[in-house]
């Protein structure tokens, strides 16, 4: 082909992309302020944008009930100030519905997790009649643990039972009035009003049956229990009592302080083994927080 | 002494535009975010535009290139009647040489023996520098082994430290260039008769090199007006060298491609050719600056009253890509090598002076050539800065402080959309860069392949690291006054596979 054609679509694709960046430049600017032309009102409007993101995406969007032809994450741009109702909607998750305001030249951002409809239900292996369970938070994962008619059982996160003790030789009401339950070294216990008991599982997935131990019967309500000293001991909050009982060797049970108030309230800090309490330091007074070295309070005991 | 202090002023405009032009991004982002997304909006749908125009043009380059892939130039210049014949023509293939091992003076020597233009009309001269020890030795060795293919091989030897040059390639080229010239007279070869061509060593002809540049000299109305430029296509150690370096080379060949395609801004680059006598009327290269090939260009366009252009030839020369020992040392090979061509903006300060003292040229031609050669300048030296990291540092901080202004929303999407229409350009290139692919040497593997494919996945990288950096540090140099050393890119190759492939028939 002769030079000169060449030449001449130069000179063509050159002008064709230099008008048309000074044609689009003031359009691109406009637009990038919100500005819109509005042909009825023959005048310029200010607009803004909904940018919307959904988890999961690809979300049906609906805007004042009218479905969009688009889906998540998408921006709904060139929208007059006001409120808009939007609602995202996902096959097998809950519709989500919110009122969002839009301000000129403004973007609003509407964020949605969307929540799955509850459909499959997984139920554990065994069938059995579970009367009370409680989740505990290990470092490799929860463990449940469910207290049931016929025993009491252990579950991984994925109700894959790890161990269990059945049958027990614990009643229904036993069962059933089950207040707590506390992890401590291989070890947990769980007690309700009157009982305290401990179940031994050594290291966990290790061994696979499990020793049941009745712990501790308390002469007044049990209203909590923390392991503390280094887990050989039990700190138990019993109305107005907080007493040490050691683990070991059960026989060892001692009163460490006395609450002024049934209504005081016990955190146990197992690193530094402190007590911290609120309670009033005399009948007349209001409640107050203080701390007790337990560790001392043991050890001036066993000096005792 | 007021022509020192105008060059010392026209030294300083580059690097103070290019640098006015970042600071004024960043102080716009810091003290008026939405200006600065604004500013960056017109930035980014400018650049939006031009890519899509260069990219057109490289496509409309390529083809205009192979159209004429089957063309026996040969036989063309044996019918051409004008009032030179093909007879009359004498070639001078100028090689400087500085570091170069023998085999790749050689490899560059065995393509000329290739060649489909009758041998006995070339003259090849082989110009060392006294500075590079046993270069005589080697340099005789060579001509032994070429001497019976050419008309004749002539050695010359540029002496050191001559006063008035620094050491380069224009000085080296211009010392032997003086010494041809009393070689022809003394050999009754007219001047006007007599094409040269400045190659750098490591240059491998396509087989109708010779054959395509006598057409055009024999036939343009204009010969001595104008210089003869081949495609420089970095692939003679292709397989060898690192993706990094690949992509900026083949970068550097389709730039040349799309230039090409822009006449009035086409000038001269690296190896090329131009009559003997134009050459002698203007004194030869320059001696003392570093960017003699295309500082030639413009040293004729002054002399001849802006009435000089390039003729892009559509041939290629085959070059080496500059690698280093490993990786690291490749980027710096690059980056100096960058720098060196970027050191061309002196093209302005030799311009603005020039064209003081000039009134040939009208006043028009002038201001349009300076701009021209300023703008590209600064466009190189800032482009990437402001789009690899400027833009993105906006994004950044729109996102973190929580802003909700639409027009930086907005800029986040214009982003997003340049960098699809770099996509589609790294597509086009990737498809062009095919066939400037010689065929795989024996003992390379074919997946070398997929690294040709996926090398392109680079490019954002490269163009962060390499695209502006070396323009800028070039500017600042020359505004600090500070010179810039001739860093002679390395020559290395493990093999050679000189094919001819754009043009073989």
């Amino acid at each position: 082909m002769e030079e000169r054609f060449y030449k001449n679509t130069r000179k063509v694709l050159f002008w064709f992309f230099f008008l048309s960046f000074l044609i689009v430049i003031p359009l691109v600017i406009f637009s990038s302020l919100g500005y819109k032309f509005n042909l009825n009102l023959k005048h310029f409007q200010r607009t803004g944008v909904i940018s919307i993101r959904s988890l999961p995406s690809h979300a049906e969007v609906y805007l004042q009930d009218k479905r969009l032809d688009k889906l998540s994450p998408c921006d709904i741009s060139e929208l007059l100030p006001a409120r808009y109702r939007i609602r995202l909607e996902k096959e097998g998750f809950y519709p989500y519905e919110v009122n969002i305001e839009v301000k000129p030249a403004l973007v609003s951002l509407l964020d949605a997790v969307l929540i799955p409809k509850i459909k499959d239900v997984e139920k554990i292996k065994p069938e059995l009649n579970v009367y009370k369970f409680f989740v505990m938070e290990h470092l490799f994962g929860k463990k449940i643990i469910a207290f049931a008619k016929e025993g009491i059982y252990i579950f991984n996160e994925d109700l894959e039972e790890i161990a269990k003790i059945a049958p027990i030789a614990l009643s229904e009401e036993e069962l059933t009035s089950i207040k707590g339950i506390k992890e401590g070294r291989n070890n947990f216990v769980f007690w309700n009003l009157e009982d305290i008991w401990l179940i031994d599982y050594g290291a966990w997935g290790i061994k696979k049956e499990l020793t049941l131990e009745h712990l501790y019967k308390a002469p007044e309500p049990i209203e909590t229990v923390f392991f503390g000293f280094k887990d050989r001991y039990l700190i138990i909050q019993a109305e107005t009592k907080i007493i040490a009982l050691d683990i070991k060797n059960k026989n060892v049970v001692f009163e460490i302080y006395r609450l002024n108030s049934k209504d005081a309230q016990v955190y146990y800090d197992v690193s530094s083994d402190t007590l911290f309490i609120k309670d009033k330091l005399t009948s007349s007074e209001g409640f107050t927080l203080f701390k007790i070295n337990v560790a001392k309070k043991i050890y001036e005991k066993g000096q005792d | 002494m007021k022509k020192a202090k105008i060059k010392r002023f026209l030294e300083i405009i580059p690097a103070g535009l290019s640098w006015l032009i970042i600071i004024c991004f960043v102080w716009l982002i810091i003290f008026a975010p939405l200006w600065a997304a604004i500013v960056l909006i017109v930035y980014l749908m400018y650049w939006f535009f031009r890519l899509l125009y260069m990219s057109l043009l490289l496509l409309i380059a390529r083809h205009r290139m192979f159209s004429k892939k089957n063309i026996n130039w040969l036989k063309l210049c044996k019918d051409t009647k004008t009032d030179k014949c093909l007879e009359d023509i004498w070639h001078i293939v100028l090689y400087p040489v500085y570091k170069e091992s023998e085999e790749v003076i050689k490899d560059s020597l065995s393509s000329l023996q290739k060649i489909d233009y009758p041998k006995d009309k070339l003259i090849v001269v082989l110009a060392g520098e006294e500075r590079e020890e046993g270069i005589l030795e080697r340099l005789k060795i060579i001509q032994k082994e070429f001497q019976g293919s050419f008309k004749n091989v002539i050695i010359t030897l540029h002496p050191k430290d001559l006063p008035g040059e620094i050491p380069g390639k224009g000085a080296n080229a211009t010392y032997a260039a003086r010494y041809v010239k009393e070689y022809l007279e003394k050999n009754n070869i007219d001047l006007e008769d007599v094409i040269i061509s400045c190659f750098d060593a490591d240059t491998c002809v396509d087989r109708k090199y010779f054959s395509c540049l006598t057409y055009y000299f024999l036939t343009h109305p204009k010969r001595y007006r104008l210089s003869y430029q081949p495609l420089p296509v970095y692939n003679n150690n292709i397989y060898y060298a690192p993706s990094l370096a690949r992509v900026i080379e083949m970068g550097s060949t389709f730039w040349q491609l799309i230039e090409s395609m822009r006449w009035e801004k086409f000038v001269t680059f690296s190896s090329h050719s131009m009559s003997f006598k134009t050459l002698v009327e203007v004194n030869y290269w320059p001696v003392d600056m570093v960017s003699d090939d295309s500082l030639i260009f413009w040293r004729c366009f002054v002399k001849f009253g802006g009435d000089y252009s390039t003729c892009f030839l559509g041939v290629p020369v085959y070059m080496d890509i500059a690698v280093g020992k490993n990786l690291f040392d490749t980027i710096c090979v690059q980056y100096k090598q960058k720098r060196r061509w970027a050191w061309g903006v002196e093209a302005f300060v030799y311009l603005g002076i020039e064209f003081l003292e000039n009134n040939q040229i009208p006043l028009g031609l002038k201001i349009r050539k300076l701009f021209q050669v300023l703008d590209s300048h600064i466009n190189w030296a800032t482009w990437s800065i402001i789009v690899s990291f400027l833009v993105p540092i906006v994004l950044f901080w729109t996102a973190i402080s929580g802003k909700n202004e639409l027009v930086l929303f907005n800029l986040s999407y214009i982003n997003r959309t340049i960098w699809h229409i770099f996509s589609f350009i790294l597509l086009v290139s990737l498809v062009i860069s095919k066939e400037f692919i010689p065929p795989r040497p024996k003992g390379v593997s074919r997946l070398i392949y997929l690294s040709f494919i996926f090398q392109w996945l680079l490019t954002p990288l490269v163009s962060a690291l390499l695209g502006s950096f070396p323009a800028l540090d070039a500017q600042t140099r020359m505004m600090f006054g500070r010179k810039l050393k001739f860093h002679p890119t390395p020559k290395k190759r493990e093999q050679i596979d000189n094919i001819v492939l754009i043009c073989n028939s």
